[in-house]
């Protein structure tokens, strides 16, 4: 396979393309692990008149080949944790991963059912996690846009407040 | 819904790339085609299978509530109902008239969300994905009714054992009735597309008849079962809640097909729009809950039976006398209808599949987006949805 | 209030419930047998399993008599299904298992028939081993029950007797055979994989 032999200025600006690409116009794949439908129809009504996500460039289509980004809702159910495997897997690289709803981050009111997984990082890696039962499209549109903001600018730094805050809530939780 | 499975050589799983967002529960159906003509069909549920009915006898009787509630995220209202009502009566606890009254207002505001959600979705998946985004537009005057009025778009978690959480103030009169008003005037509009335009009728009418006999014969529930001329309708032969004090007609066709499964849903939202005038113009006066509600249930069983919009949700509850339930069996209508529609398809064309699903109103905690193939000479393919539903538009496209 | 209503409805759930008690008319001189007081039961105690009693559950709907349960063998089940679609009276709604524990050492399976406000549920009591928990299928009577069968066989272990499916309806492919998610003794809060180990 012959590679392609560019000057450093060149990949400088080829990455940028392929930025302002991914960033503008993220292709995003929706995909139901085992969800009521309530974080589906939500999403479903980002895309309708009065939120229109396709505004910000999100186009929402069929095939996981032709995805960015994939939405993902829904505990995951025991027979939908590997076929969001092989999408996963089937998405090109650079993928990112959207987890909307409580359900899907940690199970939600269905935590301890069998049958039920739970979160969808424990399945595949997640970038955004958008919590609400269900969330608002406002909020997935939030998520996205942050994803999409930190794919821009690189992930919201953190202060020196934050930190401490956090280093305080687990040195108290684990107490 | 044949007896036989004809032998297939693999069980094929299908990779799912949710087509259209929304719905997208993944499900197996399999059609063994000859040429163009469905001879056979089965279907593999249990995507969306999380294990309720168990869950339920871990958790207390109001924490059940809420698990519910979760079962569909559409209907999420219908089926805190029927646990509501199955465990007042099993209480023998009755929850006061006002209560009753705002529960059938939500459950009819919910009705016409679900049935405006589902004519988008049957729009699209007939191609005509203009009617989607108007029909979802107007879906979301609904929306902004129920969020003023329980607090949040969908899970409204309107009711508590006993009764239900919230009043209904005199500006939510207000806002109710004039988005009431603005969607009758919508309706108006869509039934005459539903019924007039032409290249909508060559996808629905005469499609996916389903004689009476048949439908009476294989169990059909809610509007699927109307559209076939079956009078049957929980709220009116069973009526529960307030339906006593504001009853329903019920909106029966006689054709059988898909078109007249679009007609009832469309004439069933002009009846939930004159109900609802009907329960604000005469609320009744008084207490919102009951003043105290048992933490154990006595023993006993009930059975409770609601109509929601996409059919008829029965509850089988069991007490043994604890804090938890023995025993909670749910019964949703799209299992009923589902096998219908798999009896129907056959003799149909693979270019109908998608409408003939779709007119059954699945609430896609059953719906399947991932199709097998199988024809006469032994060939085996395997399509997404997507590639079903454009099969069809084009089908219809190239006939005229 | 809608008085005249509400007697209109109650009416027609009275002419119903009477009507399918003609039809099942040969276990009527087990009807009327006294009930037991159900708030004496004991803990787990099903008072179905009263022998052929003729019950009134007290349905959605204050004062309403509209319900009639009907305890049968597993023998007379097709029979008595048979009754009821050929009067066409009702159609089923559903059928429920019910496991009742390993103390009780028996399952129930109730079959739901509605007919307007009146339901009809005819409640058959099998065992739990693998011998006893057996039923015999009213697919051939009724083809759509195939499903709820297919439920029942997976979720409670019951045997259904020529049944046409026997895949699982809910239950992943890969589900370890032998565990029944709806027995007594699986408890409700098992995750999967401990389910997959035992």
């Amino acid at each position: 396979m012959t590679t392609l032999n560019l000057t450093d200025e060149w990949n400088v600006i080829l990455l940028k393309i392929k930025k302002w690409a991914r960033v503008n116009s993220p292709w995003a794949i929706h995909y139901n692990s085992g969800s009521c439908n309530g974080c589906d129809i939500e999403i479903l009504a980002t895309l309708t008149p009065r939120y229109d996500a396709e505004r910000f460039g999100v186009k929402l289509q069929g095939s996981p080949r032709h995805a960015d980004v994939l939405i993902c809702t829904g505990p995951v159910t025991q027979q939908s944790r590997d076929r969001l495997r092989r999408i996963y897997e089937q998405m090109p690289d650079p993928k990112f991963v959207v987890a909307v709803g409580s359900c899907a981050i940690s199970g939600g009111v269905f935590q301890g059912c069998y049958n039920v997984v739970g979160h969808i990082d424990e399945v595949i890696p997640v970038d955004a996690y958008v919590p609400g039962c269900p969330p608002r499209p406002e909020a997935i549109i939030d998520g996205l846009v942050k994803l999409l903001t930190a794919l821009k600018e690189g992930p919201a730094p953190q202060t020196e407040d934050t930190a401490v805050q956090k280093q305080e809530v687990y040195d108290a939780a684990s107490v | 819904m044949t007896a036989v499975i004809t032998p297939k050589k693999e069980k094929f799983i299908v990779p799912i790339g949710p087509q259209h967002p929304a719905l997208k529960e993944p499900g197996h159906f399999e059609f063994a085609v000859d040429g163009e003509i469905v001879t056979d069909a089965t279907v593999r549920l249990g995507y969306v299978h999380r294990g309720i009915e168990k869950g339920t006898e871990a958790r207390t009787w109001t924490q059940n509530l809420y698990l519910v509630e979760r079962i569909c995220g559409i209907c999420s209202h219908i089926h805190a109902l029927t646990y509501a009502l199955g465990v007042e009566v099993l209480a023998e606890v009755e929850a006061p008239p006002r209560a009753q009254a705002i529960r059938v207002l939500v459950a009819e505001l919910e009705r016409i969300h679900s049935h405006l959600l589902w004519f988008g979705v049957a729009a699209h998946e007939a191609g005509f994905d203009t009617l989607f985004m108007y029909s979802w537009r107007d879906r979301e005057t609904i929306m902004d009714i129920l969020e003023a009025l329980t607090g949040n778009r969908v899970n409204y978690s309107a009711n508590v054992l006993g009764g239900v959480k919230f009043d209904v103030t005199d500006a939510q009169r207000k806002v109710i009735l004039e988005g009431i008003n603005f969607l009758e005037e919508r309706t108006h509009h869509y039934l005459n597309v539903v019924t007039t335009d032409s290249m909508f009728l060559q996808r629905t009418r005469g499609i996916g008849v389903t004689r009476l006999q048949d439908a009476q014969r294989l169990g059909i529930v809610g509007p699927t079962a109307r559209a076939s001329g079956v009078m049957r309708d929980v709220r009116v032969d069973a009526p529960y809640a307030a339906y006593v004090n504001f009853p329903i007609h019920m909106v029966v066709e006689t054709a059988g097909d898909l078109e007249a499964r679009f007609i009832v849903r469309l004439k069933e939202l002009f009846e939930s729009f004159r109900l609802i005038r009907e329960i604000l113009d005469n609320l009744p006066p008084g207490d919102l809950q009951v003043k105290r509600f048992p933490r154990r249930i006595k023993p006993g069983e009930v059975i409770s039976r609601v109509e929601a919009p996409r059919g008829e949700v029965f509850y089988y509850i069991r007490s043994t006398g604890s804090e938890n339930p023995d025993r909670v069996k749910v019964r949703t209508p799209t299992l009923c209808n589902m096998a219908s529609v798999l009896s129907l398809s056959i003799g149909h064309h693979l270019a109908d599949i998608p409408m003939l699903l779709v007119g059954i109103d699945p609430c896609f905690s059953c719906n399947d987006r991932g199709v097998a193939i199988c024809t006469s000479d032994g060939g085996h393919d395997s399509w997404t949805w997507e590639r079903l539903r454009q099969f069809g538009i084009d089908y219809y496209a190239n006939k005229v | 209030m809608l008085p005249a209503y509400e007697s209109s409805v109650n009416d027609k759930a009275e002419r119903a419930l009477v009507d399918a008690e003609a039809l099942l008319g040969m276990w009527a001189p087990f009807f009327n047998k006294p009930q037991p007081d159900t708030t004496t039961l004991a803990h787990g105690e099903n008072p179905l399993i009263f022998p052929y009693a003729k019950r009134r559950i007290k349905l959605t709907g204050k004062g309403r008599p509209d319900g009639l349960d009907v305890s049968i063998t597993a023998d007379d089940l097709r029979e008595a299904v048979q009754i009821l679609i050929d009067a066409d009276w009702g159609y089923l709604i559903t059928i429920t298992g019910l496991d009742l524990g390993p103390e009780e050492g028996a399952m129930e399976v109730l079959y739901h028939f509605a007919q307007g406000a009146a339901v009809v549920t005819l409640s058959v009591r099998i065992g739990r081993e693998r011998e006893t928990a057996v039923i015999p299928s009213i697919c051939a009577i009724i083809p759509s029950a195939s499903f709820f069968e297919r439920e029942l066989s997976e979720m409670l272990g019951i045997t259904v007797r020529n049944t046409p499916n026997t895949d699982h309806l809910f239950l992943p492919d890969d589900w370890p055979a032998g565990v029944y998610p709806l027995r007594k003794e699986f408890m409700a809060n098992t995750s999967t994989a401990e389910a997959k180990d035992s």
